[in-house]
């Protein structure tokens, strides 16, 4: 799976939870940049990616993303 | 409340959701699912060990919820203390402090159960270990089962079914241990669901009638087409699904819900699998309304309505026909009509799930409901001997009995503030545990009007409620079940009323109108009564006050001599 296809949904998904679907979030986007990125709604977007991509993330992951990057790569490594 | 186009919201519902787990999910998505009804005044979320001490306004609702994780290191620490039997502990602990609300708020709680769990410390036999974490979360469930079948305040909120249909969807370990929140969000957004189909049901929203197609739905084939031996029912083709649809409609008309056929087909083709087919599960006698003809599935539900005079909002309409299901609802949007899976194999569990007809109450009258509809179309066929209207009403001999409201009638008299909407001039809705206050409340009166006549016996239909105000009595409650309109009975009632007032030693009658989208039929009904406008309300001097002249003849029951 192309790195861009993994970021556009994982944007899609932080949009679609966050309800600001004009905002905008890069790769290079952290935790304190998104607005709206708060405890509910991280796991919101956790539960979502994983209907999407059809997997869980393990607790370690959900404790410690705090970058569009991390979840990028932590989706990339398992859909190779 | 001057400006008579205004309409007034029937009710807000003030929920409170407590847990002893981080429930937002639960509490943010009830907001979504009330949005169309009620609006969600407070979710405020508490842990049970401040919930004591809680101050906010005063809730209609309290919701509790226990999660399974916190039951888990509570059933660990009574083992460590060797006393082991947590459940029961627990289940008095959280009926302490729901009693402790009651005595504070007249309020509705629904506590939650715990879902099946196990630890596997006993193998496959926890079961029979009463200390097993199994053993106890069972335990734990049935204590508060118990408990709230001591009050009617209190109800169950079955969240072990709830988990057991997501399976392993219910809870999400990674989630849990990251932020505590011991529900998954799917999970969350079921249970809001079903609140908000107990705080909706209350309203006054629920489901009456349902209406059911016959070809393809309650058996396989075209009757038409197929002839009797043809259609699948029973051991044939798919037959058996059709019998237990059948079955599971017949246990919601046990339950009091009205069945009704809206068909395409003959007449006589449509009645014949009920009379003759072997394997055929309900009757005729089971339908209040039988449409088969060959006009539009509208225009055949509209009729079905009026002959059985309930809201569209109450119809759930089943049909196998996507097309059909579909103009139906492009025409009737209030009638609630199931997206039914392709296969009838599907359709049950998806209907079981679904939740079409959520209970308040279930009370004696629902049983007998059909009967009173099918006593409702023999009188139709009386009427039309008479050409005069005051003749047919003469003919029926009505009579009402006229009751003080007491424990035995307290729960048909929630109900009827609860689902009453034509008929009722201020909808406000009442509890079980409200009207008992106002039966002990001398300021109050609270009558109900039951009604008889030489077909058949209506049950209580009419209740009114009289409060004592500085300048006269105010009518808090008037209402008339719609089954029994233009019989004059609201004649009766304003006789009756007018003589408990004069009893009071009081002079004056007051009246109020609170429109809402369903109580256009009494619009006019205390201008029509002689009652004079003073601006929001309506009043009756009864100074000069003559009795009116109605067709029912009232009679005192026992514990009340009025005539």
């Amino acid at each position: 799976m192309k790195n861009q296809d993994i970021l556009d949904s994982v944007v899609a998904s932080f949009h679609k939870i966050t309800q600001k679907n004009e905002q905008v979030i890069t790769i290079d986007s952290v935790r304190d940049d998104v607005d709206g990125w708060d405890s509910l709604n991280h796991v919101a977007v956790m539960v979502d990616l994983e209907k999407t991509f059809g997997f869980r993330f393990q607790a370690e992951e959900i404790r410690t993303f705090a970058s569009i990057q991390q979840i990028c790569d932590a989706i990339s490594q398992r859909k190779k | 409340m001057s400006d008579p186009v205004q309409i007034h919201e029937v009710a807000t519902a003030r929920v409170w959701v407590v847990s002893d787990f981080p429930a937002q999910f639960v509490s943010n998505n009830l907001s979504d699912c009330l949005a169309c009804s009620v609006e969600v005044q407070s979710l405020t979320e508490v842990e049970f060990s401040l919930f004591e001490e809680f101050q906010g306004e005063h809730p209609d609702w309290v919701v509790v919820l226990s999660g399974h994780k916190s039951f888990e290191v509570a059933h660990f620490s009574s083992t460590e203390a060797g006393t082991g039997m947590v459940g029961p502990t627990h289940a008095n602990r959280l009926a302490g402090v729901v009693d402790q609300l009651l005595a504070r708020h007249s309020c509705t709680v629904l506590i939650g159960t715990l879902p099946d769990m196990d630890d596997g410390v006993y193998g496959s036999r926890a079961r029979q270990y009463p200390e097993s974490l199994r053993s106890q979360a069972l335990a734990f469930n049935q204590a508060l089962i118990d408990y709230a079948g001591q009050t009617n305040s209190v109800r169950i909120l079955d969240i072990g079914l709830l988990w057991t249909a997501l399976g392993k969807e219910a809870f999400h370990p990674g989630i849990f241990y990251s932020t505590r929140i011991s529900w998954s969000i799917d999970l969350s957004i079921r249970v809001a669901e079903v609140i908000a189909a107990h705080v909706s049901c209350d309203q006054g929203q629920v489901s009456k009638c349902l209406i059911l197609d016959l070809d393809n739905t309650l058996w396989g084939g075209v009757i038409g087409d197929d002839g009797l031996e043809r259609i699948e029912l029973g051991e044939l083709g798919n037959g058996r699904i059709f019998v237990e649809i059948q079955r599971w409609a017949k246990k919601l008309k046990q339950r009091g819900v009205l069945l009704a056929v809206c068909s395409k087909n003959e007449m006589e083709h449509a009645k014949l699998p009920f009379e003759e087919h072997p394997d055929c599960v309900l009757t005729l006698d089971d339908f209040a309304a039988f449409e088969a003809n060959w006009e539009s599935k509208v225009e055949n539900i509209q009729r079905i309505q009026s002959l059985l005079n309930v809201g569209f909002d109450s119809l759930v309409f089943i049909d196998d026909n996507p097309h059909e299901r579909l103009f139906v609802r492009s025409q009737l949007p209030d009638v609630k009509v199931p997206e039914l899976p392709e296969d009838p194999a599907d359709w049950l569990p998806f209907l079981a799930a679904g939740n079409f007809f959520e209970v308040s109450q279930v009370t004696t009258v629902d049983l007998d409901r059909t009967t009173q509809y099918q006593q409702a179309s023999m009188r139709f066929t009386e009427q039309q001997r008479f050409t005069d209207e005051a003749d047919f009403l003469n003919h029926l001999q009505l009579r009402s009995e006229v009751k003080p409201l007491d424990s035995f009638s307290l729960p048909r008299v929630a109900q009827m503030t609860q689902r009453t909407n034509q008929f009722n001039l201020r909808t406000t809705r009442y509890t079980e545990e409200k009207l008992a206050e106002m039966m002990d409340d001398p300021r109050f009166s609270v009558f109900t009007f039951s009604l008889r006549d030489r077909i058949g016996d209506y049950g209580i239909v009419g209740i009114y409620m009289l409060e004592e105000t500085p300048r006269g009595l105010f009518i808090d409650t008037w209402l008339l079940s719609c089954r029994v309109f233009n019989k004059t009975l609201e004649h009766a009632m304003l006789n009756h009323m007018v003589g408990q007032a004069r009893e009071r030693k009081e002079h004056l009658l007051i009246g109020e109108y609170l429109p809402t989208a369903k109580n256009k039929p009494v619009a006019e009904l205390f201008s029509d009564l002689g009652f004079t406008p003073d601006r929001d309300r309506w009043l009756l001097p009864l100074a000069d006050w003559k009795n009116f002249n109605s067709h029912v003849e009232i009679q005192a029951a026992s514990s009340n001599r009025r005539a």
